[in-house]
């Protein structure tokens, strides 16, 4: 299973932008986070994708199915669980399940058996007569899971899953998680907190004020933002996007950029800051330091004590052979050399400048 | 191991009735209303030895009296444990977006409603057969006829339908304000207005002098057609109004409009078979049936006065091929433009039975209650045209006050522009100004005078129907786009 957002738009009356030209893509097996401040338009790209609310522009296709065309295809195949669970005091938890299973047609014994098999999964099965209104937090995002799961959809969905709660709660929920994604199911995550993102995603899409900022691997991202491959998707003609129903139907040649210069189609590379590395030797900092600023490469070099130094250079990995090589050729006792990581949290904050619409 | 896929019983049930029915059975509500459907008649029965008069004897009427206290009792349980748990529950189900997480399941808005009103139903038959047996003895206390305790049960049990299915239709609304009971209030008030209404122009049709109907004929048509018509009116509102912001919303509806129209003309055909044999009861029922459909035109009209102004791609997309079908098409899809053309298309039939009437000598007096309510409809599409420009002219502005503006400048204003030239100029130009106040104004109903010029309100509908014209023109060609075609 293959979910492609492609130029995602949603304009909201007054003109107001939500998402603007959101294009990005996610498949079985894999957990991809989404992030993104307030406002930043990850509820709204979310609820499109789950067939809440119509794009303005644009379509989210599941295996080619148009959430715009086929809605009622894609609710088959995927579970959306959004950031709250509402407070009944008159349901149990086994029969709100029991009720969203009837909803998606299953019957008799087969029912019972899924919600058992869910029940125990989602470790609800001791506490499944207790009513909704009673719930901790933790609980009641294990319940929502479930009536994600109850239809056993390909394609989840997850609106803020871990908001609210505790280290443990957390804990089981990323267990969870990875087990689904084992069992083949593509998951997109939206979260705010960067730290267990990191621990469970494969890939990352960075959106803010309704722009995509970055959509690719975790490792890439940690590197800086240099994608190491780049998925091929259609892409249009910067003239314009395509209406909804268009833009499921017409094929477009490939390289094209929108009029902001954005690459679309895939995940867009990060604005160019290039990589960091960090240079270990004996002595002679400082003539390391002048080697190193003579190579065209390099931008800048910061000396730490002695023996370290941390050098910024342009473009991709690409370069730092070329960097390295002429530091080794002059001589000087370099005994070693790393590429500076970023965590999750760093590359976010570096993107991003937290502002909202 | 294999699992059985072998259907039981409840699967065959909705499964909103099925959650509903849990539901009030885990809600203290069904408590308390079972224990006053049982204390309340033991209360009213045990206050009989009051009843006595001097010689220690109940007196005739007693039966009567006890029906009438069961029946406040029974009214008032169902109002509050059918009618306002109801849109309690579905108002917060639609706040709290629960409605649309159903919505995205496999259950179509139409089976979801369909499963609240199954609940209400089986709730008020429920809490009904709770009194009835209390009733029953009313009845060996003598004073009231079988026939009136099973049409008063009939009819608090239509009221109860039809009011829940106004306020799920309310409820519905995800505009918070609904909730402070202002305009469940009015709609309440509203309906009885409609039935009250209905009732005096069945009345009406058989002439002045002598009304032909007693007040069970009356309440039988009430329960037998307009209850049942609200009701399915009601439930296809309330299921567009939950259905996808884009989906094809007014279908149902308009389809509905047109089975009611294809009805009305098969009951006026009854009507004229039987305009010697006025008693049968298949008179009545055909005139409640075909007012009932005037006034769903009206509530149509209000509606597509603030729905979109298009239809959407997706709406348009599945339009059929072929000219008469896309024209039955842009009829029956949403937008506020095919709205016009359906209503316009009702206007013709009501001007077809109205010609029709005229010349076939009835002896009731239909003929001049089709023409008002073409005056009426006319007035409507009128103000409908001038909302839609209004709207077209300033896209900006929000819907409702488009309508409300409307209706206060063509109520107030010819008024105001008649006493303004009385002043000036006296009666000279009254001649003038009233042409324009009767097809403006629902005044005009109200003053014989200006009644003889209220045919002009079709002239009115008319030249409204040109300052839209483009748009409609524009809509329809968009529907007939090449790049639409399958």
């Amino acid at each position: 299973m293959k979910v492609e957002v492609k130029h995602l738009s949603r304009i909201f009356p007054k003109q107001v932008v939500a998402v603007s030209d959101v294009s990005f893509s996610f498949e079985s097996g894999k957990i991809y986070g989404f992030i993104g401040p307030n406002g930043a338009g990850k509820t709204t790209t979310i609820k499109i994708m789950a067939s809440l609310d119509m794009p303005t522009e644009g379509d989210v296709l599941f295996d080619g199915i148009s959430v715009v065309q086929d809605p009622e295809k894609v609710r088959r195949l995927l579970g959306y669980m959004p950031d709250s669970l509402p407070e009944y005091k008159d349901i149990q938890i086994w029969e709100y399940l029991d009720f969203f299973a009837r909803c998606f047609g299953l019957e008799g014994e087969e029912r019972r058996q899924t919600l058992a098999d869910i029940e125990a999964f989602t470790n609800l099965n001791g506490i499944r007569e207790k009513f909704l209104a009673d719930l901790s937090k933790g609980m009641k995002q294990r319940v929502s899971l479930a009536r994600a799961l109850v239809h056993n959809p390909q394609v989840l969905v997850l609106d803020e899953p871990a908001a609210g709660l505790d280290p443990r709660a957390r804990l089981e929920l990323r267990n969870l998680l990875k087990i689904l994604a084992e069992q083949g199911k593509a998951i997109l995550l939206s979260s705010h907190i960067l730290s267990e993102l990191e621990d469970i995603c494969d890939g990352a899409i960075i959106i803010e004020k309704g722009h995509l900022l970055y959509a690719g691997s975790l490792a890439d991202l940690e590197r800086g933002g240099v994608p190491s491959s780049v998925a091929a998707l259609p892409v249009e003609q910067p003239t314009g996007i395509p209406a909804a129903t268009e833009a499921a139907q017409t094929p477009l040649p490939s390289g094209a950029t929108t009029a902001a210069g954005t690459a679309i189609g895939g995940p867009p590379p990060l604005p160019r800051k290039g990589l960091t590395l960090i240079v270990h030797c004996l002595r002679d900092a400082e003539a390391i330091r002048t080697c190193l600023l003579e190579q065209p490469a390099v931008r800048e070099v910061r000396l730490f004590g002695d023996k370290e130094l941390q050098v910024d250079i342009e473009g991709t990995e690409e370069n730092i052979p070329a960097v390295m090589a002429a530091v080794f050729a002059s001589g000087h006792p370099v005994v070693g050399f790393q590429q500076k990581l970023l965590n999750l949290e760093q590359a976010f904050m570096q993107m991003t400048k937290g502002t909202v619409q | 191991m294999r699992i059985s896929r072998k259907k039981e019983w409840n699967d065959y049930l909705n499964p909103v009735l099925v959650k509903e029915m849990r539901q009030y059975f885990h809600n203290r509500l069904i408590l308390g209303t079972g224990l006053f459907a049982l204390l309340y008649p033991l209360l009213v029965f045990a206050s009989l030895p009051f009843f006595r008069d001097k010689e220690a004897q109940l007196p005739p009427e007693t039966g009567a009296t006890v029906f009438v206290f069961l029946c406040i009792g029974l009214a008032l349980t169902l109002l509050s444990s059918c009618c306002g748990e109801q849109y309690r529950r579905f108002q917060k189900e639609r706040s709290a977006m629960e409605l649309d997480f159903s919505s995205i399941t496999t259950l179509s808005p139409a089976r979801i409603i369909l499963g609240k009103y199954c609940s209400v139903l089986v709730l008020s038959l429920l809490v009904i057969s709770l009194f009835f047996p209390f009733m029953t003895f009313a009845y060996f206390l003598r004073g009231i006829e079988l026939n009136i305790i099973l049409i008063t049960l009939q009819t608090i049990f239509t009221t109860t339908i039809v009011l829940s299915s106004i306020l799920l239709l309310l409820g519905s609304s995800r505009k918070k304000w609904t909730i402070f009971g202002i305009i469940p209030f009015l709609l309440v008030i509203l309906s009885y207005f409609v039935f009250g209404f209905i009732s005096m122009l069945i009345d009406r049709a058989y002439g002045v002098s002598s009304t032909g109907m007693d007040d069970g004929d009356v309440l039988r048509c009430m329960n037998w057609v307009v209850a049942p018509v609200m009701y399915l009116v009601f439930y296809v509102l309330t299921v567009s109004w939950i259905s996808h912001e884009h989906a094809n919303r007014m279908k149902a509806p308009r389809l509905l409009g047109l089975a009611m129209m294809a009805l009305s003309i098969i009951g006026f055909g009854f009507v004229m078979a039987y305009k010697g044999n006025l008693e049968k009861m298949v008179v009545p029922l055909s005139l409640s049936l075909i007012y009932s459909l005037g006034f769903y035109m009206l509530i149509l009209a209000l509606i597509t006065s603030m729905e979109r102004l298009k239809s959407g791609q997706r709406v348009w997309r599945d339009a059929p091929k072929g000219v008469l079908k896309r024209m039955g098409y842009f009829v029956v899809s949403s937008g506020a433009y095919g709205g016009v053309v359906f209503l316009w298309l009702y206007l013709l039939v009501l001007w077809i039975l109205q010609f029709i009437a005229h010349t076939g000598s009835m002896d009731v007096d239909l003929a001049e209650t089709f023409t008002s309510m073409a005056q009426l409809l006319a007035y409507v599409i009128f103000y409908l045209e001038m909302t839609l420009f209004l709207r077209t002219l300033l896209p900006n502005i929000r819907p409702y006050l488009c309508t409300i503006l409307v209706c206060l400048v063509f109520s107030c204003l010819p008024f105001i522009l008649q006493v303004l030239l009385a002043e000036i100029q006296g009666k000279a130009v009254d001649f003038l100004v009233y042409p324009a106040l009767c097809a403006t104004s629902i005044g005009c109903f109200f003053n014989d005078l200006l009644a003889t010029y209220t045919e002009c309100s079709y002239t009115f509908a008319l030249i409204g129907f040109v300052f839209i014209a483009g748009e409609v023109w524009k809509a329809w060609k968009q529907l007939n786009k090449k790049d639409l075609e399958k």
